[in-house]
This record gives C-alpha cells, structure tokens and sequence, in this order.
C-alpha cells in the first residue's frame, strides 16, 4: 500500500517519461484509463521508509478539454487521487512549457514545479534562478536533469516536505492580468461565478476556462449556479470573440513577467554572427547582399570546375588519338573508328566536363545551404516576389529549380491559388538548373575563356528581366490582388557545415547527372553521328547536312547554324541532348587536322578536340545566341509532362512552352545582333 | 500579442521571428511559444517545404538536392 500518490504532469517532451522511468525502474505497470483508449502509466518507488506510487499523466499542452488526454488528465487532477501534483517544464525553453503552469494556475491542489532539462539550458548559456521563481509562485522549484538519476535527491526531499506543507500556486498575479487585458467581460463573469470557486477550481480559473469556452467547464458551472444566473454567464460569453486568444495571452504575459529577472541569458557566443543576420536579413542590406553573395558563389563555381574541365578535355584530346591510331593499327574498321571517336568518346568528355560543372556548382551552393544562409534568400526575395506578384512562398519552387525544374514545377504545390501557382510555374521555368548550368559553363568557357563569367552575368541580368515581363504577361490573366498572403518563415540557425553531409550531396549530385548525361548525349550523339556519316568523309553528302544547309537560311535570322539550331531543338527535351549534337555535328568528318585525319592518313594530329573543332566553324556572336537560345528554351521534356499534371491545363501548359519557345528565339536573334557589334 | 501576431498575416508578407519579435517587443522565444499556440488552437498552420522533388526523381538530372527544408506558417482557412 502506497501512502503517497504524486502525479507528473507536463507537455509532450518535457521529459515526463524520462522521469517517470528513473524514479520507478521496473516497477511500474501500463494499462487504460477507465473507459478511455488513452494509455495510464503507473508505477512505485521507496524512499526514506515511505512508499510512493507514481502516476505519469498523458502528455499534454494544456489542461483545456479538447482532447481525451486533456479531459483525463483534468479529470484525475480533480478527482482528488493525487497527494501531490509535479509539472515538468523544458528549462530549455520555458517560454513555451510553463503554458501547463499558467494553465494551472488557479487549480488548488498541492504542486511543485520541476525544471527538466537543466543541462541544456547551461549549454545554451542561461542562468535560471530557481529560487526567485519559487518566491514568486510560492510553490517549490527543482531544477532537474532527468536523464541524470544521481541528481534526483533534492526531489526526494522536496517532495517529502511539500506534501506535508500543502503548497498552492499563487494566482493573484495571473488574475490581475486578467483583470487588466479582459477587463469587463472577466469581472462580470467572476461576479456570477461562486466565489471561492467549484471543487478545487478558483473563480478566476472557471471564467478563464468559460472564456476559452470550454465545454467541460460550461458543464460544470451550469450544474452548479442557477438558471438566471447561467443565463447571464450565457450573455457574457456570447460579447467574447475568440476568447481562448485573450486569456493565452494573459498566460504569456504572466510567463513573460514570471522569467523576466529570474532568467539571465549569457552575451550571445554568436554575437557576431547574430550581426551578421541583421545585415542578412535587413530590408534594405538583405538583397544587395544576397544577389552579392549568389553571384560570388558563381564566379568561385567557375573557378573551381574550369581547371577539372581543362584536365578532362586534355585527357580525352589523348585518349583519342591513342585510341583512333591503336584502332586503325589493328585493322578495325572506319566506321566503328568513327562511330567510337566521333560519337562515343565525344559524348563521354562532354559528360565529364558537364560533370565538372556540376561539382563546382553543387559544392559552392551545397556550402552555403549547410551553413544555413539559403533560407534568408528566400525572406529577403520576399519584396520581389510581392513585386512580381507572387505569394512568398513563390520563392521557394524557384530555389528548387536551380537544381532542377521538375522538382520546381512539382514543388509550386505549396501554393493554393491555381493562377497563382501556374504563374510560379511559368517563372521558374526561366531558373537555370544543375543541368542548364553545366552547359551553359561549358559553352561559353569554350568560347569566351575568362569572359565566360561576362556572358553568364549577362544572362541573370536578363533572366531577371524575363522575370519582369513574363509575370506581367501571365500574372495579367491569372493573378488576383486578393491572393497575396502573409507568411511566417523560420530561418534556421547558421551552424558549421557538416562536410561529410556536403560531400555525399556533392557526390549524388555528380553521379546523378553524370548518369543520365552519358545515357543521353551518347544516345543523341549516335543518333547525330548516324545521320551525319558517310563513307567517302564528307559530310556535305549526309541526310542531315541536306537538311541542315536547307532550313540554315531561316535558322541564320536568330544567329543560329543549322548545327547549334539542332541542338537547340533537342535541348527542349533535355538540356544535356544538346551537347549530344554538337559532340556528333561539330566533329565531323571533313574538318581540316580533326581525328578524321589520323584515320585516313594514319599521322599523329594535335589539335583535336571538340572544343577547338566548334571554333573553328563558330563565331563568337553565333556562341552567343545559341547561349541565349539555350538558356531561355523549354527546361526540358519531362519539365513540360510535369506542369501539365500540376495544372491541370494543356492550355496554360502549350502557352508556356510556345511562348519560352519564342522568346528563346527572339533572344538568340538580339544576342546574335549585339555580338556582331561586339566582337 | 496573439491578436497582433494574426494582425501581422494579413498584411501580406513574410515575416522572420526575429522581425515579429522586435515589432511586438519581446524575445523570439516568446514569439516561437505563441506561433505554437496558434498553431495548435488551428488559427494557424504549418506548412514544410522540402526543397526536393516528390518523386519523379530517377528521370530528373538536378533533384538529388539533400534534405533542406523551409518551415513556415500561414493562417487557415
């Protein structure tokens, strides 16, 4: 026989459990609650020759009746089974678990405050001062680390001596906020209610609990005052709108004042980075620093893929050689030499160099995601996604993109309004992901060496521009000013970069894109090869260059060669498609010291290579607009599959892809004019 | 606070809990414990971003994009 029963009571994870299991070890037993699915934990322990039986009372946030949990847990706690009542709060983050506490308050039933979590607090350098938060409350406060069960002997005595001494949790403070925020509506009702309360529940508890227009509690008064009297309790509650706002917020407002000089936080260790976000996040210094930032990461991307493009472009300028003269050594024969240099190993290097691309851009952005910053992007866009009149959850699809359009497309399902999310969808379109990076990268350092980055500046200025004017155009006929709403965001700590994480992301990324780049430019590449092979060498005897010479006079008006024409083509169904063409188009047959030579003539050249290959058949004005017809096309087949399924709407989904359609083509021919100026 | 922290949503942007917690003159601690509230009393809800995609990803170049999520709230209907 137990000679007495205390109670835990807390929120989910205060560590009531943690707790419950130190103190009884084994012996404990689960079952139900009397007619209630709700698990009942019971257990005992000995301590200085009495026994204690110890109930773990379901975990909860608050003692209102809107749940079974709740409705047992206040029911026990009226019931009178319990001695002594123990409620956990999480010290490290007592402004939200005292919310029990205040929720008690008014409760006369003997209590004492326990503050789990002690060691977490200290790390996070607080000073609790528990004794001038049991002066206040008038109950005992014991700060505990429930994990650690040598710690747990000033519980032992306090709960020896506080159940002797019948302690109550002083209320006065809690009522007179109430008085103070509520104000008439409160009086009236604690003028109506019993004045030393119901059971062991305080007037002032009752009438916030009426407030909160809690059944359970309606029940009780109508059963306890008479019928006029309800009838005015009726009258009052009905003035009340949301009542279980006010009195929450008379219950943080008691907690605030509660920790106000009993809780010390040490100077922030983070003092400086906590400097840092206010710039990061400041509505004035927040963008330039980012758009600052996003570009900075580019030009190191850039500088770290180049030299890794440069090495496998070398090695693949060897390999080539070796392999076409070992070949034509051992008698294979021209077409297998062809289709294996032209085609295949083109495909491969292309691969790699993209692959370069991929790890630079992806160990750059990886960085500054893991150390936390990538969410303050998206809060400080903010403004200029309100400017384009997206919801500011727009931003983050567009995030998404930059790695990949499809998870863009399908991420805009955060958004509720349909015109809004279809609008999002046609925007992010225009985000370059890994893949558009990589080839883009490619390209222009072929072309344009150290000036690569000029170019790539060049596109975000006018993506931000296409940004502008598309949401205009589509936001027209599918944007309401009623559909903007508010947000609030959680921006996550900045923390130290965990590299091991960065890395396998970093390695994922690469092997991915890596995959299904060999997959598709090998693919496209043969396909190229094929039709572009003849016997005699020349190319100008293939189905494909007859095609190509033949719509090159129209291609020419966007700066595009039929070749780069092609590759734009096929970049609608997969941007990696269109390395695939131009590693078959560009090292063709015919081309003077190309590998073609050390077939037919069996010498030793040194200037193949794809790169050297396309520039000698392109301008650097023709470069450009393909860049430009590149970057703004259709992301890519499955891109389109994916915005149709979101939208629902072949039409919205054909206007989008006609219209990228157009404007890439529109931008090649302006690029192919300025570059003529240019260069 | 809690009716101004609701009055907040409706002016139509995004707000950090630093920035709800210097216009409402508290600690960001506070304004975190009351989100929650709102939250549980359904006034509000939570919403998680995954930045990657859901599905579809053995066709996609891009998507192997780490675990990163954005966590926000927005009022219920």
């Amino acid at each position: 026989m137990s000679d007495t029963t205390i109670a835990l009571l807390g929120q989910p994870n205060s560590g009531k459990s943690t707790l419950f299991n130190g103190l009884t070890g084994s012996r404990q037993h689960v079952g139900n609650w009397p007619g209630k699915t709700v698990e009942k934990k019971e257990g005992a322990f000995h301590y200085n020759g009495i026994n204690y039986a110890v109930v773990d009372l379901p975990g909860t946030y608050s003692l209102s009746a809107n749940s079974e949990e709740e409705v047992v847990t206040r029911d026990y706690i009226a019931g009178n089974k319990a001695d002594l009542i123990c409620i956990l709060a999480d010290a490290s983050q007592l402004e939200r678990s005292l919310f029990m506490l205040a929720d008690y308050t008014g409760i006369n039933k003997p209590v004492v405050l326990l503050l789990n979590m002690m060691d977490v607090a200290i790390q996070q350098g607080k000073t609790i001062d528990s004794q001038a938060i049991s002066k206040k409350l008038g109950i005992p406060v014991i700060p505990i680390t429930a994990l650690n069960r040598k710690g747990y002997e000033e519980f032992y005595k306090i709960i020896e001596t506080s159940q002797k001494s019948n302690s109550t949790l002083k209320e006065k403070e809690l009522t007179d906020i109430f008085f103070e925020v509520i104000g008439e509506p409160f009086k009236q009702l604690l003028k109506l209610l019993p004045k030393d309360g119901i059971g062991a529940f305080s007037s002032s508890w009752l009438a916030a609990k009426l407030l909160e227009q809690d059944n359970h509690a309606m029940q009780l008064v109508k059963s306890k005052v008479d019928v006029s009297c309800w009838r005015e309790v009726e009258t009052v509650l009905s003035s009340v709108k949301n009542g279980n706002l006010f009195t929450a917020d008379c219950k943080f407002k008691w907690i605030e004042s509660l920790l106000k000089n009993s809780v010390k936080k040490a100077a922030n260790k983070q003092g400086r980075m906590n400097r840092f976000d206010r710039i990061a996040t400041s509505r004035i210094w927040g963008k330039p620093l980012a758009v600052g930032i996003i570009i900075l990461g580019l030009i190191l991307s850039m500088v770290i893929a180049i030299p890794i493009m440069g090495v496998f472009q070398k090695i693949s300028q060897i390999a080539t050689v070796q392999l076409s003269t070992a070949l034509v050594a051992v008698g294979v024969p021209k077409v297998v030499i062809s289709l294996l240099c032209y085609g295949i190993l083109t495909a491969v290097t292309f691969a790699l160099m993209m692959v370069s691309f991929v790890f630079g851009i992806s160990l750059v952005f990886g960085f500054i995601e893991e150390i936390g910053y990538m969410a303050r992007i998206s809060y400080v866009f903010d403004s200029t996604m309100s400017k384009l009149g997206l919801q500011g959850k727009a931003i983050m699809p567009f995030l998404v993109s930059f790695g990949c359009n499809i998870g863009g497309v399908s991420g805009s399902r955060v958004i509720d309004s349909w015109g809004q999310r279809v609008t999002t969808i046609a925007l992010s379109w225009v985000v370059p992901c890994a893949a558009t990076w990589s080839v883009v990268g490619l390209v222009s350092t072929v072309f344009f060496g150290s000036h690569a980055l000029l170019v790539v500046l060049s596109l975000f200025v006018v993506a931000s521009l296409h940004m502008a004017i598309t949401s205009r155009l589509f936001g027209k006929h599918l944007i309401k000013e009623s559909d903007r709403i508010g947000l609030i965001m959680e921006l996550p700590p900045y923390h130290k970069p965990q590299y091991r994480n960065l890395f396998r992301f970093v390695f994922m990324r690469m092997g991915d894109v890596l995959k299904r780049a060999l997959k598709t430019i090998i693919f496209v590449a043969v396909i190229f090869w094929a039709l572009s092979y003849t016997s005699d060498g020349n190319v100008a005897n293939s189905v494909i260059y007859k095609i190509g010479t033949f719509i090159e006079p129209v291609t020419m008006w966007f700066g595009l060669r039929w070749q780069t024409f092609m590759a734009f083509l096929s970049a609608a169904m997969g941007k990696e498609a269109a390395l695939g063409v131009l590693a078959a188009l560009f090292n063709s047959q015919g081309q003077a010291a190309g590998i073609w030579d050390v077939i037919s003539k069996q010498a030793e050249v040194s200037t193949s290579g794809l790169g050297n290959a396309m520039l000698t058949d392109i301008s650097k004005a023709e470069a450009l607009a393909f860049i430009y017809a590149f970057f703004f096309n259709v992301p890519c087949l499955m891109a389109v599959v994916t915005t149709l399924q979101e939208t629902h709407s072949l039409k919205w989904t054909l206007r989008i892809a006609g219209y990228y359609m157009g404007v890439a083509l529109l931008m090649s021919a302006i690029a192919y004019h300025v570059g003529l100026l240019i260069f | 606070m809690l009716n101004e922290i609701l009055d907040q949503f409706k002016k139509g942007r995004t707000f950090s809990f630093q920035e709800l917690a210097d216009s409402l003159n508290t600690d960001v601690q506070t304004v975190k414990a009351q989100i929650d509230y709102l939250e549980r009393q359904g006034y509000i809800k939570k919403v998680e971003v995954y930045t990657s995609c859901a599905g579809g990803c053995s066709s996609c170049a891009g998507c192997n994009q780490g675990t990163q999520r954005s966590i926000i709230w927005e009022l219920s209907q």
